[in-house]
């Protein structure tokens, strides 16, 4: 057991999920000194979509084609509603922002005139998001103009099925057809993931193999839909090599996670902070937090090899809900399960799930959390902020329904880049309107 | 005009008891018929316990009854060997309990043959160490565990073999009643709204906690009371044996292993319709309350499901409570109501289904003029491959033992391969059922390990697209039907741990594939 020296750094991010990455992102873009922990993969099971906001509100299933009007919407009609506390160009910004980033990772993406996009699901739903990964944009236009496509099924790929997207469509989309193909590089027999499929197509030799076994099964399709399994590392470069090979318009379509878009999410951002110099060290455990007197925190972490001391001017937490640990819960009481911050809750647990999952207002445990001043702080019982420089980003946060609402990956960015924002606002007692355009330049 | 057919007899209900009936019509040579308004053992017989009584249970309360369990479960022992697991079972007692039954209970066994051999509290915890440390008696009794849905599918599928007809989805609409006589009965298949009339000579009602809905149609009233019967289930075995509270039959004192889970109940509630069988939160916190007294692990211990169940009281109850009069069955003639020809058959025990069906099938002869001798007693039930995808683990000792290379595996939980799927599916399209989720669910684990179908769901309907099983956008009224059958179960136990598995599952279905918007 080595004894490591103490650390210090500006910010202290607890959790690796999309609001723990992204706020990493904004606080080493501007040059804080930033240190993350978190437990687990949380990010290889995001969909590859940014969802910003659809429905609202949630009980009419009311669907929004333009989501600034949407979170019009949500301000007028829940004050408390995490977007209720940012400004739509704050919002516009954190999703630029991460654009660029994960562009400069290799994983660009594209949002439509600021609108949201529809796109078909591995299940044949139709599903609209906001930020679309390279990899998935010919779907928009094949699904709006009904293109001829081909929806292609790999062999033992259990996650998806060409057949039922086309039949769960065919009334709307005639011209969908199917084929089946078991490309020659893939050895493996029996089951496949879409995670072995997608490494195995980072290497060209591969795509060509995949291309001849498809090439066959084309008859005046414009487009072709696989399973997310282009690459892992270059996914852009193989779709567009792939449609070069093919002749037409080739795109991914989401499936059940875990699967490559969030491997490549998890993968981007980790390469990205590691070279911005974010300090993450892996499988550490958090024994102990110390609040010190001028505001910032003394954090204990182990791990079986060594113990060091990080001292935290400020601390973000982004642990997430049930999922991630970050809400935890017997059979009586919610519980914040790192500072046991009050938790806003229904009164018992009979009050926590409606009689039918499907029930349109969505359940009453989805909306419990943490709530946050203005600052994006963690307050108490009355509205306090616990401690001047602890923030909160993320699902974690109360009074939304992100499953609902098609809202997670919104949220997390705006929180965390509001988070952010507050800190370096509260550090250098700098209104933050000065330095958000310098900080997009750096 | 309608499709007729003609049979001897119409068993109405696809229990236990109704496919007791059946089996033993079958096998005396009878023509049957069953109709069934939902699937397979959808009413009390898919939401029990789970036990075969050695008859412990009932003998300081109803010596009758226990010698009727003692004996029946030694029946099936044999004839249905693959479907019980002769688990033993244990009779414990803790601090606090009543020193005179505790006393009393050796004794009252050796009066009706049950054997009961007294442990010490340390040998009783060194068979099954999760015992509270408050132990102050214990015994050992013949107690065992019976999969019902083997059992119930095991004796319809070889009736069937032999020319007994089967109708799923099938409710009784209405009886034709002529001079006293049921000359005709109607009923409607739910999925098609065709309607089929059916002429038997006898009419047995099966029909369970139904029983005086479908008696009042053909005019004859039966008095019944209902009480709901709540169960939990664990999301691992916490012991070996049946253990049970030695203490006047009460509130969570039974904890039955069925494979790789237990199951911790039961609740005693009266309802005033046999549908209501919604768990509540107040029920589970009960049955969790309690039955840590037995074992403490069951405080803190992972649910992965909670379901009610249904008993149907005939005749109105005493002031003993529900649980004192219960255990009964009732064989009923209704010509002295009027119907010569209907005859109704309820209450009673899983443990003594093959009982209630030779009093009832003896009856049925007399009815008809057939003197046939009952067979059920020696005759030993077919294993029926398809039959054994419902005991708990038992797909995944099946799979590993005939893989075939081509075989994938759907659902990692509980280990059901494309195979299976595919036989289930076949089976299902032949017996003129239809392919649905809630019905795989009903004759395998799917969704019943403990990521409660988040992933094996997805992958189950995409194989049936695949395979023609299923078409257009039957699917995503499939799952959205699967999930929410499977929400009623794990609703009250979600709690903990399984917090997170819910959290998932939600993403999924609404955050990413916009189910609930369908
Ligand atoms: C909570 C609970 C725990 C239990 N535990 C045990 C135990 O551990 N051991 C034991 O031995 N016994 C146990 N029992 C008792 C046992 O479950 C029942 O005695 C047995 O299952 C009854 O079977 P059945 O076929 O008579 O009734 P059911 O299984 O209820 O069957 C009746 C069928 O009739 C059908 N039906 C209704 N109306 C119509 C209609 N109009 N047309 C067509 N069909 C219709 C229903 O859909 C249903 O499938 C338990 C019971 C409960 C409620």
């Amino acid at each position: 057991m080595s004894v490591q020296p103490d650390l210090s750094c500006d910010l202290f991010v607890i959790g690796n999920g999309l609001a723990g990455m992204s706020t990493a992102v904004f606080a080493a873009n501007r040059g804080l000194k930033v240190c993350q922990i978190g437990a687990g993969q949380p990010l290889v099971f995001h969909s590859g979509l940014f969802d910003f906001i659809t429905t609202w509100p949630v009980q009419e299933k009311t669907n929004w084609d333009d989501p600034w009007k949407a979170l019009n919407k949500v301000k007028l009609s829940n004050r408390k509603h995490p977007y209720s506390h940012h400004n739509p160009e704050d919002i516009g910004n954190a999703f630029d922002e991460i654009a660029a980033f994960l562009s400069s990772e290799g994983l660009p993406h594209g949002i439509r005139s600021g609108k949201n996009s529809r796109l078909v699901t591995s299940i044949g739903t139709v599903k609209s998001s906001y930020m679309i990964p390279f990899s998935m944009l010919s779907a928009i236009p094949a699904l709006e103009q009904k293109w001829p496509t081909l929806i292609v099924d790999i062999k033992g790929l259990r996650e998806f099925s060409a057949e039922q997207i086309r039949e769960t469509l065919k009334t709307t989309w005639p011209t969908l057809s199917t084929a089946t193909v078991d490309p020659a590089f893939s050895s493996q027999k029996g089951e496949k993931t879409a995670e072995h499929l997608a490494r195995a197509l980072d290497l060209e030799q591969n795509r060509r193999h995949l291309a001849d076994a498809i090439r066959p099964h084309l008859k005046g399709h414009k487009a072709v839909g696989l399973p997310p399994i282009l690459g892992i590392q270059f996914p852009s470069a193989s779709v567009s090599d792939l449609e070069s090979k093919l002749g037409v318009a080739v795109f991914e379509i989401p499936c059940l996670p875990p699967a490559a878009p969030g491997v490549r999410l998890k993968e981007a951002f980790e390469r990205g902070l590691d070279k911005k110099g974010v300090v993450r060290p892996g499988n550490v455990r958090m024994n102990r937090i110390t609040p010190e007197h001028d505001g910032a925190f003394s954090i204990d972490l182990s791990s079986d090899f060594m113990i060091r001391t990080i001292k935290a001017k400020g601390i973000v937490l982004a642990t997430g809900r049930f999922m991630g640990n970050g809400l935890v819960a017997d059979g009586k009481k919610i519980r914040e399960s790192v500072f046991g911050i009050p938790v806003i809750q229904p009164e018992s647990r009979s009050a926590w799930y409606n009689r039918h999952f499907f029930d349109r207002r969505g359940h009453a445990i989805n909306r419990a959390g943490i709530e946050t001043d203005p600052f994006q702080r963690p307050v108490d019982e009355y509205g306090y902020s616990l401690y001047s420089r602890l923030f909160a980003a993320g699902s974690i946060l109360a009074h939304q329904d992100w499953t609902r609402e098609k809202s997670g990956s919104g949220i997390a960015l705006a929180s965390a880049y509001h988070a952010v924002l507050s800190y370096m606002e509260l550090e250098t007692g700098i209104s933050r309107r000065y330095d958000i355009h310098a900080a997009c330049t750096a | 005009m309608n499709k007729r057919i003609r049979t001897q007899v119409l068993v109405v209900g696809g229990g236990a008891t109704g496919a007791s009936v059946l089996w033993d019509l079958s096998l005396r040579g009878i023509k049957a018929v069953l109709v069934e308004r939902k699937d397979m053992n959808s009413g009390a017989s898919g939401a029990n316990h789970g036990l075969l009584h050695s008859g412990a249970r009932y003998v300081a309360g109803d010596a009758h009854a226990a010698a009727e369990c003692r004996e029946e479960s030694e029946i099936l022992k044999r004839t249905a060997a693959r479907y019980v697991e002769y688990t033993g079972g244990l009779f414990v007692a803790v601090k606090g309990d009543d020193e005179r039954y505790i006393s009393d209970f050796k004794h009252f066994c050796s009066k009706v043959n049950i054997s009961a051999d007294e442990l010490t509290p340390a040998q009783a915890r060194e068979l099954e160490p999760s015992l509270s440390g408050d132990i102050i008696a214990a015994y050992r009794v013949p107690d065992a565990s019976i999969d019902p849905f083997g059992l119930s599918l095991s004796m319809m599928t070889q009736s069937a073999s032999t020319g007994a007809e089967i109708f799923f989805q099938s409710r009784i609409r209405s009886f034709v009643v002529k001079n006293g006589r049921i000359v005709s009965t109607t009923v409607e298949n739910s999925a098609t709204g065709e309607t089929l009339d059916i002429e038997a000579d006898v009419v047995v009602n099966a029909s369970g906690a139904w029983a005086a809905e479908v008696a009042g149609l053909a005019g004859v009233s039966l008095p019944m009371t209902y009480s709901k019967g709540t169960l939990l289930v664990t999301a691992e075995r916490v012991a070996r044996h049946v253990v049970n509270r030695l203490r006047p039959p009460s509130d969570a004192d039974i904890i039955v292993p069925g494979g790789t889970v237990s199951i911790v109940g039961t609740t005693s509630v009266r309802i005033d319709h046999p549908d209501e069988t919604m768990p509540t939160v107040h029920e589970t916190d009960r049955i969790i309350e309690e039955s840590r007294v037995l074992m403490p692990r069951l405080q803190t211990e992972r649910y992965i499901r909670a379901y009610s169940g249904v008993r149907p009281l005939a005749g109105v109850s005493g002031n003993q409570g529900d649980r004192c009069i219960s255990r009964g069955f009732a064989l009923l003639d209704h010509g002295c109501d009027g119907v010569s020809n209907l005859v109704t058959i309820t209450g009673g025990k899983l443990t003594t289904c093959r009982l209630m069906a030779e009093k009832t099938t003896d009856l049925v002869c007399g009815h008809l003029g057939i003197s046939a001798e009952c067979r059920t007693r020696t005759t030993p039930l077919a294993d029926l491959s398809q039959c054994g995808w419902t005991t708990p683990g038992a797909s995944a000792s099946n799979w590993l033992r005939k893989k075939a290379p081509k075989d994938l595996i759907l659902c990692e939980c509980e280990m059901i391969s494309t195979d299976i799927v595919d036989e289930l599916s076949q089976s299902l399209e032949e017996n003129d059922g239809q392919v649905s989720l809630v019905s795989l669910g009903q004759r395998s684990r799917l969704g019943k390990g403990p990521c409660q179908g988040a992933f094996c769901v997805f992958r189950v309907t995409g194989h049936l697209y695949r395979n023609r099983f299923l078409k257009g956008k039957n699917g995503l009224t499939q799952m959205k039907a699967f999930a929410e059958s499977r929400f009623k179960g794990i609703r009250t136990v979600l709690m903990g741990p399984s917090l997170a598995q819910a959290e998932l599952q939600e993403a999924f279905q609404c955050g990413l594939f916009n189910l609930e918007q369908q």
